[in-house]
């Protein structure tokens, strides 16, 4: 469904990634591991056209449903069904929670399922719905990682990116976040995230990536990976 | 101490001691209260009701450089570095600042600071030229530039490995080594459990508990409000 070859990337002069690929296959949900500093979020900005692939094309591809993206602009990509919720959020915070999910849908493919999304979101995050009319800058940080999630899905994504699902939470949500990524793709949305905390993202992966100084160094089930001694080494702390 | 947002009780009658040398940690739900009392201790908010004292001093309703000046720095959960301007200069704010130092005086200590954090190498890079893991060292870099006696830390390991978390404590240690008292809000268990030497609970903007991390760890209120029983 989408995949990446050779791909180099970075910010200036600066090379972030090095040759990397990777695929992701409908209906899985795909993890990408490694420290901070590695190229774990500038894959994901690369993915979405917020970033051009560095060097020449040839070296450099990213196919969705086998279509070249690479090249596309950010909003080109997302109409396309690609969205991507940044570690950063990036929410507006002066407009309410209802306004700020209706702002992820206002490409076609979205737009005339407002109504439907809405619906599944709130099912999805009976907080929102509780939330609707009061400004998004109000919001904890658990609530706002919610409505990052709801707006992003509000776009009917088919493939949606997150960066550090759970960043911030508090132990009891984190749990929850994950248990929340898995309900997404049971509804149909293949899911490609970039985690810290290792354990449980093993645990809902298909397949994961590790990602260590801009170089793809392994690949594989979530199981197998957990099991692995790099990782419980360097991931897990066992 | 009593904080309101208009009809919304953000903390209730909170009563918090950090004592000399100690580190005390500060766990709780999002949207609790805990960097809300960061902000009422900083000077960003005045309370409703309460007082704050800081060696035997009332500080209530001072503003923010004050409350820095008198020794009590911190850092934030969402960082907020000069991003246009280089590390060095981001942290030669907070060594100088109404503090009448020569400008000589004030880079020596910001590249104290910056070695000690390990940003030395990238202090001529622009803040927003670093990653986030070395924009979240700015932080505590800039809040040590002022020479704390207590040092409030919002977050600062989010988003780190098991490794980078082992690095970030080795620090905080040595920085306690040096006399400064910490005060930290931090979810990573593994983290907060260790380095504390006690823990406070705030749930819904009361603190519902306070003991040893064992003791917190332990609590069937805090598993119920906060830990959940799958953490790990």
């Amino acid at each position: 469904m989408f995949e990446v070859q050779g791909l180099n990337a970075g910010y200036g002069q600066v090379q972030v990634l090095w040759d990397v690929s990777l695929r992701v296959e409908q209906g899985e949900i795909v993890s990408v591991l490694g420290p901070n500093g590695a190229g774990k979020s500038t894959l994901l900005r690369t993915a979405l056209g917020m970033l051009r692939p560095m060097g020449t094309d040839k070296a450099n591809s990213i196919t969705y449903r086998n279509q070249r993206i690479d090249g596309l602009k950010p909003e080109q990509i997302v109409r396309l069904g690609i969205a991507l919720i940044t570690e950063e959020r990036h929410l507006f915070p002066d407009m309410t929670v209802l306004d700020n999910l209706k702002m992820g849908s206002y490409i076609r493919r979205a737009k005339e399922k407002r109504a439907e999304s809405l619906g599944l979101i709130f099912n999805l995050f009976p907080r929102l719905e509780e939330r609707k009319n009061q400004m998004a800058k109000t919001l904890s940080g658990g609530e706002r990682q919610m409505l990052a999630i709801g707006r992003a899905l509000m776009s009917k994504p088919d493939l949606l990116m997150i960066d550090e699902p759970s960043i911030g939470l508090q132990p009891l949500l984190i749990a929850k976040i994950f248990d929340t990524i898995k309900e997404i793709r049971e509804k149909g949305v293949t899911i490609l995230m970039v985690e810290q905390n290792v354990y449980f993202t093993l645990e809902i992966s298909h397949r994961a990536y590790v990602l260590e100084n801009g170089k793809i160094v392994m690949e594989g089930t979530g199981k197998a990976l957990l099991d692995n001694s790099h990782i419980k080494k360097a991931y897990l702390a066992m | 101490m009593t904080k309101n947002f208009g009809n919304l009780i953000a903390l209730q009658d909170v009563d918090v001691v950090l004592r000399k040398g100690e580190i005390l940690g500060m766990i709780g739900p999002n949207g609790s209260g805990k960097t809300t009392l960061f902000n009422v201790i900083s000077g960003i908010y005045a309370p409703l009701s309460g007082e704050i004292r800081f060696q035997g001093q009332a500080i209530t309703n001072k503003k923010p450089h004050m409350i820095c000046r008198l020794g009590i720095a911190r850092t934030f959960q969402i960082v907020q570095p000069f991003g246009q301007m280089n590390l060095l200069e981001n942290v030669l704010i907070g060594s100088m600042y109404g503090r009448g130092m020569s400008i000589e005086a004030g880079r020596n200590k910001a590249e104290e600071v910056l070695y000690f954090v390990g940003l030395k190498d990238k202090m001529y890079l622009t803040a927003n030229e670093v990653t986030t893991e070395d924009r979240r060292r700015l932080e505590l870099a800039r809040a040590l530039a002022t020479e704390p006696q207590i040092i409030l830390l919002d977050e600062i390991m989010a988003g780190l490995t098991p490794a980078e978390i082992e690095e970030a404590l080795k620090l905080l240690y040595e920085v306690n080594r040096r006399g400064i008292s910490i005060f930290m809000v931090e979810h990573i268990m593994k983290a907060v459990m260790t380095i504390s030497t006690r823990i406070i609970v705030l749930n819904y903007g009361q603190k519902i508990a306070e003991g040893s991390p064992k003791e917190m760890a332990e609590n069937p209120e805090v598993i119920k409000a906060y830990l959940g029983d799958r953490y790990v």
